[in-house]
């Protein structure tokens, strides 16, 4: 009964510090609007702009209201947060680098997960080379320091 | 099991230090060059592989090597922790906060001619909690794959091993 009492108090605890994560991080989806003030190169500035889904490019193209005519950007929205979050000198990411930043800070989830793949992965071989070879255990080199 | 010829044990010899290194470059400049704590830790634990290829089974410190596995992913796991005092999880508390260690800042890039170039040109000891991330993946990769690779080979060569 009292391990049943410990293991869903666990399970409240996980889906409580759950639900708290995705709480605190709930506004992180809504569009930020930078890409439309980014001053990159090849992305022209629209005033009064409005975002519109592009079938046949398969990017998301901006309607400005004052000329009424459609803009083609060449990176997405997505792009352009990426690259001037994670490049810019003040912003959060710090990484200098998009790759590292897409790595070790907006996927870093992902990492984790590897990593502990590859934890479980030791552990596995390590548990069946020691069911495999009981006795020899403390013939193999390094057990006993 | 046995050593390999005297040949492949003198370029085991010779080839160690620069591999080492080439690995641990690798792993320190994980958040400005093509690569990181995966990629460096491979290379080493590919070394260790060779090693044990040419040398036979040499004690190992096994142990040794759990610990150093299990600090990796606990300080992985402890800098992503430590970011919810100040915000997230993962949020990268220390990057571009004039620290001298990894908080250094990063000078946005730089043009040259008509082409930007913003990788590559930062200090060493910036981007936060980023390299700290790097060289802990890079110790648990380098621990986990060492310990594996000397696991199964004593594995394969029980029956002959001696310990030396």
């Amino acid at each position: 009964m009292i391990g049943k009492g410990w293991k869903l108090a666990a399970l409240f605890l996980v889906v409580f510090m759950m639900g708290f994560v995705v709480w605190e991080i709930r506004d992180f989806g809504e569009p930020s609007g930078k890409a439309v003030d980014a001053n990159l190169d090849d992305n022209q500035d629209v005033e009064n702009g409005m975002l519109v889904w592009d079938d046949e490019t398969g990017q998301i193209d901006i309607y400005d209201e004052t000329t009424d005519t459609m803009v083609q950007q060449d990176r997405t929205m997505m792009d352009d947060t990426f690259i001037s979050d994670s490049v810019d000198p003040n912003g959060t990411v710090n990484a200098n680098n998009v790759v590292t930043a897409i790595v070790f800070d907006y996927r870093g989830f992902d990492t984790l997960g590897e990593a502990t793949v590859l934890f479980a992965a030791v552990s596995g071989v390590m548990v069946a080379i020691r069911v495999a070879f009981p006795k020899k255990k403390e013939e193999e080199g390094g057990e006993k320091e | 099991m046995k050593e390999m010829s005297p040949i492949v044990k003198t370029i085991t010899k010779i080839s160690f230090a620069a591999i080492f290194l080439f690995g641990l470059y690798i792993i320190l400049h994980g958040h400005l060059t093509p690569g990181g704590g995966f990629q460096g830790g491979a290379i080493i634990g590919t070394l260790m592989a060779l090693y044990l290829v040419a040398f036979g089974a040499v004690k190992w410190r096994k142990k040794v090597l759990s610990i150093i596995e299990s600090t990796g992913l606990l300080v992985f796991i402890g800098t992503g922790l430590l970011g919810l005092t100040t915000g997230y999880f993962f949020f990268n508390f220390i990057g571009g906060t004039d620290n001298p260690i990894f908080g250094q800042q990063l000078n946005g890039g730089e043009l040259i001619g008509d082409v930007a170039f913003p990788s590559n040109s930062a200090p060493l000891l910036s981007s936060g909690t980023i390299s700290i991330m790097n060289m802990a993946v890079g110790l648990e990769v380098i621990a986990a794959l060492t310990l594996i690779i000397v696991t199964m080979g004593l594995f394969a060569f029980a029956g002959s091993e001696e310990g030396e």
